[in-house]
């Protein structure tokens, strides 16, 4: 990205949210330190101080990058970019603590490409929450406030204006098979898991909202504790437990696989928390098909990342990273496995 | 076959090719090119197992999967797809010990390759941060 790049970056942020109304800035809007963040995976984020009349604000832009924009890129298993800002605005707005959204950019067709919310203060750098020796106060207590926060998203209503798709064990279940099919594959190990898993889908209640990537790296958190909830783009409807399966993931515990709740604590722990916060009971077998399917849905990603890659373009540039990804579909049965045999609260 | 016993070896051509990454072109590199090198380092260790230990893990998953299945077929791919399908289309029993201890022992028979530090994790927690997925 050039300076000149920059420059109009700057202005089209000072022009969005000058034009929106009832900001809680005021004056002349300036945007400064307009920066790249080095976090977002699917997603670019832009931090930047804004001034105006009563001082300085850290704020961050998320967009789409530029070239999925134009390659017309979806992830087949997130939301629309613009019903990701609503969403998360609803849930600010209902007491969830997720970054407050300000404004959007738009392109000119009038789709919304790109929001402005507010910056968190603290971390979501995994590494930092569980090594840093000033995070050992925030770290005794975190796996609470996680449980406390989720437990709040799966109560939160949504307006009717507010759609997001349904995704229940027996469609992410469908899905995957579509992965293997796609990519031809034959492999006993996962044809057991994925047979193990539709013996044991739990029965189906009443949907709720589920933030469906749930872990350390979606969250921010500072010396003092959680700040927030960030990137909402998978959200669904779906079973409250697949946010406590998927936080247990071995592939999210870091330095800590010890630790089967985050790398933070044991499962027990975060159960315990979550039906105080919820007022539900939780039965232990359903985070356990939880976790067995997040580690399937995770090998799947792995194969449908280099399978995909492999297919389209073969020998070219990032092939490195996909072969990488695609030999941690291994990892990931590994897991599986571990989640079937040696599961325990 | 007099070709494969002059040097170098194929885990020699690996090794060269190893340090020429970590010594030679890992330090002219800027942090987010020397992360993709690391990875590329990653891939020659896997690389180099699946060279040293490949035929072994052919060798036992064939022996194991002829067991099961009653064949003599030698071809590792359709033995896999035959144990896949009776798998998927419930031919088979999941708690057939047979098979569910070979799906198990091929699992870590993948991981000895793909990532033995995996394996070695299970029963001993160490401090490894770089493993896990990184946002780039």
């Amino acid at each position: 990205m050039t300076e000149a790049n920059h420059t109009s970056l700057a202005d089209q942020l000072v022009s969005a949210l000058s034009a929106t109304e009832n900001l809680p800035f005021r004056g002349q809007l300036g945007v400064h330190n307009l920066r790249r963040m080095p976090l977002g995976a699917s997603q670019e984020l832009w931090e930047f101080t804004l001034r105006h009349a009563e001082g300085e604000s850290d704020l961050v832009l998320r967009r789409p990058p530029a070239d999925a924009v134009a390659a017309g890129a979806v992830n087949p298993l997130g939301i629309p970019h613009e019903t990701e800002m609503l969403l998360q605005s609803h849930l600010s707005d209902n007491g969830v603590s997720a970054p407050r959204v300000h404004t959007w950019l738009s392109s000119t067709d009038g789709k919304v490409q790109g929001f402005v919310m507010d910056r968190l203060t603290g971390t979501a750098d995994p590494k930092t929450l569980l090594t840093d020796e000033s995070f050992a106060r925030c770290r005794a207590s975190l796996i609470g406030e996680l449980a406390r926060e989720i437990a709040k998203v799966h109560t939160t209503e949504l307006p009717d204006s507010l759609r997001v798709r349904t995704l229940d064990a027996a469609s992410l279940l469908g899905l995957l098979r579509q992965a293997a099919e796609l990519f031809r594959l034959r492999n006993p190990g996962f044809e057991w898991a994925f047979r193990w898993l539709s013996e044991r889908v739990p029965p189906s209640e009443s949907p709720r909202l589920v933030h469906g990537d749930f872990r350390l790296s979606n969250i921010m958190a500072d010396e003092q504790g959680l700040t927030g909830i960030i990137d909402w783009e998978l959200a669904h409807l779906g079973d409250p437990m697949e946010d406590l399966g998927w936080l247990c993931l071995r592939s999210w515990r870091f330095s800590r696989p010890d630790l089967p709740a985050a790398g933070l604590a044991h499962r027990g722990d975060l159960l315990g928390a979550y039906e105080e916060a919820s007022g539900t009971r939780v039965v232990p077998e359903h985070v356990q098909f939880w976790e067995a399917l997040g580690a399937l849905k995770w090998a799947g990603i792995c194969l449908i990342q280099y399978g995909s890659f492999f297919a389209a373009k073969g020998k070219t540039h990032g092939g490195i990273d996909k072969a990488a990804i695609g030999r941690r579909f291994d990892e990931a049965m590994g897991d599986f496995f571990a989640v079937v045999d040696d599961w325990k609260v | 076959m007099a070709i494969y016993e002059a040097p170098p070896s194929a885990e020699q051509i690996v090794d060269a090719l190893e340090y020429f990454l970590q010594h030679d072109v890992s330090p002219e590199l800027g942090a987010r090119k020397q992360f993709r090198c690391r990875v590329a380092l990653n891939l020659l260790g896997i690389l180099r197992r699946e060279l040293t230990q490949r035929d072994a893990v052919t060798r036992q998953q064939r022996a194991r999967l002829q067991d099961i299945l009653g064949t003599d077929e030698h071809e590792l791919s359709r033995l896999n797809k035959e144990l896949a399908n009776q798998i998927r289309f419930g031919k088979v029993e999941l708690d057939d010990e047979r098979i569910a201890q070979h799906v198990r022992l091929a699992q870590r028979e993948h991981l000895s390759i793909s990532n033995p530090k995996w394996l070695d994790e299970q029963a001993d927690p160490s401090l490894d941060l770089g493993s896990s997925k990184r946002k780039d």
